[in-house]
């Protein structure tokens, strides 16, 4: 059994770094294809002014000696990726005196707290909405959350975000509109990004819910004579939300990886905009840091999600430790039970 | 059943770490939060703070071009002199007297007495010699810190600058700058130049400390930071936020009004509101979205707090390189010109008028006759536009090739334009909007014949006759303008030719330049150069005048709209004065009254 588990994990792992190594050399690739380089943007974002202005002038932009320009891309990839084996993603061409993994390591803490606080906010409102409408389906209850859910999701969060800045900060005047300087200022993008999550979680508490009453153990528990609240609460609740375990995995990862346009309207000085920055100015080495960055926290993420999801729920366990024992081609005929798949619908009921 | 205990641990897990982060963001999360945002607490004309926003930026080093060039300037470092506040003169800064040779050429320097870094250390001549060295380094494109180019302004004409800067000649000796001691700086120029003292109030002239620029540790952050302006930088959190503190060490710190300049970093291209403006968080803004200015200008009280600073700006039109020869007609050139609805496009914006020439209204003794024609908008305009057009070959635009306005970001002046073309002349303009990468490409690509067109730009800076005629569409960007397509591939052929020696190569350039472009620019070129060969400045501007007004004869770059430069400021501000060039005004210069309404 734990050996079959740390095989997983070791294949897993394996495969994870396959991964990282195809992103890198596509993300590489459509850097090179993509028009105009670093040195000529730099050059036409400043203007007329000085020698810098004066066009395609000849000097060449040789950015960072650790590349330079003289040397064929794929030897630049190289060198790149040498160095983030070790950590050592050498310097930003943007920011020349910073090194791409303490760019990182600055911004990344900031945008995964407030993807953490966004995601805890999501939880702790969609899960009671859920239940309430699960349990009041097809009533206006019921309906009602679920339709003022659905726009909230089908609005974007820069909307919301600006909705929520004009009324706070611009008519009522009792939140900041931007800035990081304190706590007061992670309310307004916190609960932007809180948002679109809040009505998917919540929309998937319902359903899943809702099956959990459909199953028989919760009609056999009802008959036995247990009181509906303990019911709902022991055999209906603990086991709906056992999925939401696949759905919030992946909705964190997300948040942490892609709130650039919150960040920059309420200038918060998280990754996000350093990770566009270096798409639109072609910094080669912040671009590669921050994709394999991101690559490395989305596995991540799945990884511990399905290694989560399946200590949490012992049928998948027990399956998964058979499955993985067996020969590989036995895989396939476990319907639903690969944890690859996050096989949250094919997960076989066995109350 | 038995999952049920289990079934805790996400939730718990997540909110765990929630509370972890919350914990975090107490503290370390928001880095340096001493930053008193917006409110001041000095009621008198000393004291207090204020918050600015300003456009984000990577680096501040002021000889790299970005916006932090500008926000040094306004605070951090001083140069030997500054502009007067109202921008049409300079000042003293760091040096308290000069004097200038009686034929032009040499200028010569006094620094203050006992004048120090923030550091305690003094601040002499030969520490601006270092900073003016490094500026030059030609090697200096490749320790990444320059964008690749020297931010030196050539026009300020110090002598063999140029030539050390592209590798013509390698002893910095020879080079116009020396330390004659410690508090004397001499400057030797090539010729008269009367921009040469305005000149020097560009960012790049700023004295940088050699001790910190050159030490391990990155000089750009709080902690390493050496400066000699009226303020000190104490904290700088990326992309978001700048805290400045008065630098007790400034020779003139006892006339420092404000205690802490707070400085949010808002990235270009955001969703930018002037909502925390209204909310009270910033003290100063530009804001620039027509919507956005109408609603002041609508406003009573609103419309109180906006200082504008009129015609600043420039929006322009110069023809793309294509191998199809129509814009190389100069009829062609003029009719776009004259068939552009100037009026219709002005009238976007509450900000932006008709633009009648490229040099802005705002330089001294501008007049109406440097624009190309009596009218350059209006029935008269566009009825000698259809003329020019039909000479042309293209009578009422037929047959005239589908035209392309490049841009690199999307204005709503971009669609008048296409518009009033088709309206005017009936000719068929699409918008070419592209990514930045892609538009600097284009915009310097030769193109086949079923690319032709224009690119869109626009360009402000100080009103003074050097910097509007030299540096702004300079003799070099009219000439490159006006070759045909045979010469300008000569032109990029010359470019990355591997084999030419530096100076080769600069020779090669100005050699096509001077023998392939249109008359009329190269006759502008002959006129800059003839400005500095005289040290009379009646002459010098004469001469000046002739310039501009060749410049607009030729036809070559399109002016269309002037625009103006709007700062809002809450009324507790105080001493604010715009001026043309981009760093606005000095914080030294500002004071808060809380009792003002």
């Amino acid at each position: 059994m734990i050996v079959g588990y740390l095989e997983y994990v070791a294949r897993r792992l394996v495969r994870m770094v396959l991964s990282l190594v195809v992103v890198s050399a596509l993300a590489f690739t459509l850097l090179q294809l993509a028009p105009g380089s670093f040195a000529d943007i730099q050059r036409a974002n400043s203007g007329s002014t000085g020698m810098a202005g004066a066009g395609a002038q000849e000097v060449a932009g040789e950015f960072a000696t650790r590349y330079g320009d003289e040397v064929p891309a794929w030897q630049q990839y190289l060198v790149f990726m040498k160095g983030a084996l070790t950590w050592d993603l050498g310097p930003s061409y943007k920011y020349p005196a910073q090194s791409v993994e303490s760019i990182i390591a600055q911004g990344f803490p900031v945008s995964a707290a407030l993807a953490l606080l966004a995601t805890t906010l999501a939880l702790a409102i969609a899960i009671p909405i859920g239940v309430f409408a699960a349990l009041k389906q097809r009533t206006l209850w019921d309906s009602g959350s679920m339709f003022v859910l659905t726009l909230g999701h089908a609005l974007p969060n820069y909307l919301t975000a600006v909705f929520l800045v004009l009324v706070f900060a611009g008519a009522w005047h009792v939140l900041p509109a931007a800035g990081w300087n304190g706590p007061e200022n992670l309310v307004l993008p916190v609960v932007a990004l809180a948002i679109g999550p809040l009505a998917v979680l919540a929309r998937y508490v319902r359903s899943s819910m809702l099956d959990t009453l459909g199953e028989e153990y919760v009609t056999a528990a009802i008959a036995k004579g247990g009181r509906p609240g303990v019911v709902i609460r022991k055999h209906v609740l603990r086991n709906s939300l056992i999925p939401l375990v696949t759905v919030t995995g992946p909705m964190l990862a997300a948040l942490m990886t892609g709130t650039v346009f919150i960040e920059t309207m309420f200038r918060i000085p998280g990754l996000g905009l350093s990770f566009t920055q270096a798409a639109s100015s072609r910094d080669m080495p912040l671009l590669m840091g921050t994709t394999l960055f991101f690559a490395i926290i989305l596995m991540a993420t799945n990884l511990v999600v399905d290694l989560l999801y399946g200590l949490l729920d012992p049928r998948v366990r027990a399956e998964s430790g058979r499955k993985l024992r067996g020969p590989r081609i036995s895989r396939r005929d476990i319907p639903g039970a690969d944890p690859d798949q996050g096989g949250r619908s094919g997960v076989p009921s066995l109350g | 059943m038995r999952a049920g205990p289990l079934t805790r641990r996400p939730i718990g897990t997540v909110a765990a770490a929630a509370v972890v982060a919350l914990s975090l963001a107490g503290c370390s999360l928001f880095g340096d939060s001493d930053g008193d945002t917006g409110g001041g607490d000095g009621d008198a004309a000393t004291g207090g703070s204020i918050t600015v926003a300003a456009t984000n930026f990577a680096h501040i080093d002021p000889q790299s071009i970005t916006f932090g060039m500008w926000l040094v300037q306004m605070g951090l470092l001083e140069g030997l002199v500054l502009q007067t506040p109202d921008g049409t003169d300079v000042r003293p800064g760091v040096a308290d007297e000069w004097e200038v040779s009686e034929d032009g050429t040499t200028y010569t320097f006094h620094l203050r007495d006992g004048i120090v870094w923030s550091n305690g250390e003094p601040l002499t001549a030969d520490d601006f010699e270092w900073t003016y060295e490094r500026l030059l380094d030609p090697e200096r494109g490749a320790s990444g810190v320059t964008t690749g180019a020297s931010s030196y302004q050539v026009p300020l004409g110090i002598l063999n600058a140029e030539d050390y800067n592209t590798g013509v000649i390698t002893d910095f000796d020879q080079v116009g700058v020396e330390a004659v001691d410690e508090q004397t700086l001499e400057f030797t120029l090539d010729a008269p130049n009367p921009g040469f003292l305005m000149g020097l109030t560009y960012p790049s002239m700023l004295p940088l400390n050699p001790e910190a620029v050159e030490g391990e540790a990155d000089w750009q952050q709080p902690e390493n930071w050496v400066g000699n302006g009226p303020y000190n930088l104490a904290a700088w959190t990326a992309n978001s936020s700048m805290r400045f503190e008065r630098n007790p060490e400034y020779w003139d710190a006892e006339n420092v009004a404000l205690d802490e300049i707070n400085v949010q970093l808002v990235e270009q291209g955001a969703i930018t509101t002037t909502v925390p403006y209204e909310n009270g968080e910033v003290d100063i803004q530009a804001i620039g979205e027509p919507a956005e200015i109408s609603r002041f200008l609508a406003d009573p009280v609103l419309s109180e707090q906006m200082h504008v600073l009129e015609n600043a700006g420039t929006a322009y039109m110069i023809p793309l390189h294509s191998t199809n020869p129509v814009m190389e007609d100069p009829r062609v050139r003029t009719a776009l010109s004259l068939g552009l609805g100037r009026q219709e496009i002005a009238g976007i914006s509450e900000m932006t008028e008709p633009a009648s020439t490229l040099l802005s209204p705002i330089v001294p003794g501008w007049t109406e006759e440097i624009a190309a024609h009596e009218q350059m908008w209006g029935e008269a305009a566009v009825a000698e536009a259809q003329e020019l057009l039909a000479d042309a070959g293209y009578p009422g635009g037929e047959g005239f090739p589908p035209l392309t306005l490049l841009a690199g970001s999307d204005f709503p002046q971009l669609d008048a334009i296409i518009d009033t073309w088709g309206t005017n002349l009936g000719i068929e303009v699409t918008k070419d909007v592209v990514e930045v990468g892609v538009y600097v490409e284009r915009r310097y690509a030769m193109h086949d014949e079923n690319y032709v067109g224009l690119w869109y730009g626009s360009f402000s800076g100080i009103s003074t006759w050097p910097y509007q005629v030299e540096q702004l569409w300079s003799p070099d960007m009219l000439r490159q303008a006006g070759l045909d397509a045979a010469g300008y591939q000569q032109f990029v052929d010359a470019q990355v030719d591997e084999t030419l020696s530096p100076g080769d190569r600069t020779a090669a350039l100005e050699e096509i330049l001077a023998t392939s472009t249109t008359d009329e620019a190269q006759e502008f070129a002959e006129l800059v150069a003839a400005t500095r060969e005289t040290v009379d400045e009646a002459e010098q501007q004469e001469i000046f005048i002739e310039a501009a007004s060749v410049r607009e004869d030729a036809e070559l770059i399109i002016p269309v709209t002037w625009s103006h430069v709007v700062f809002v400021a809450q009324p507790r501000v105080q001493g604010l004065e715009i001026r043309a060039q981009a760093d606005r005004y000095y914080f030294k210069d500002l004071w808060v009254d809380d009792s003002a309404q």
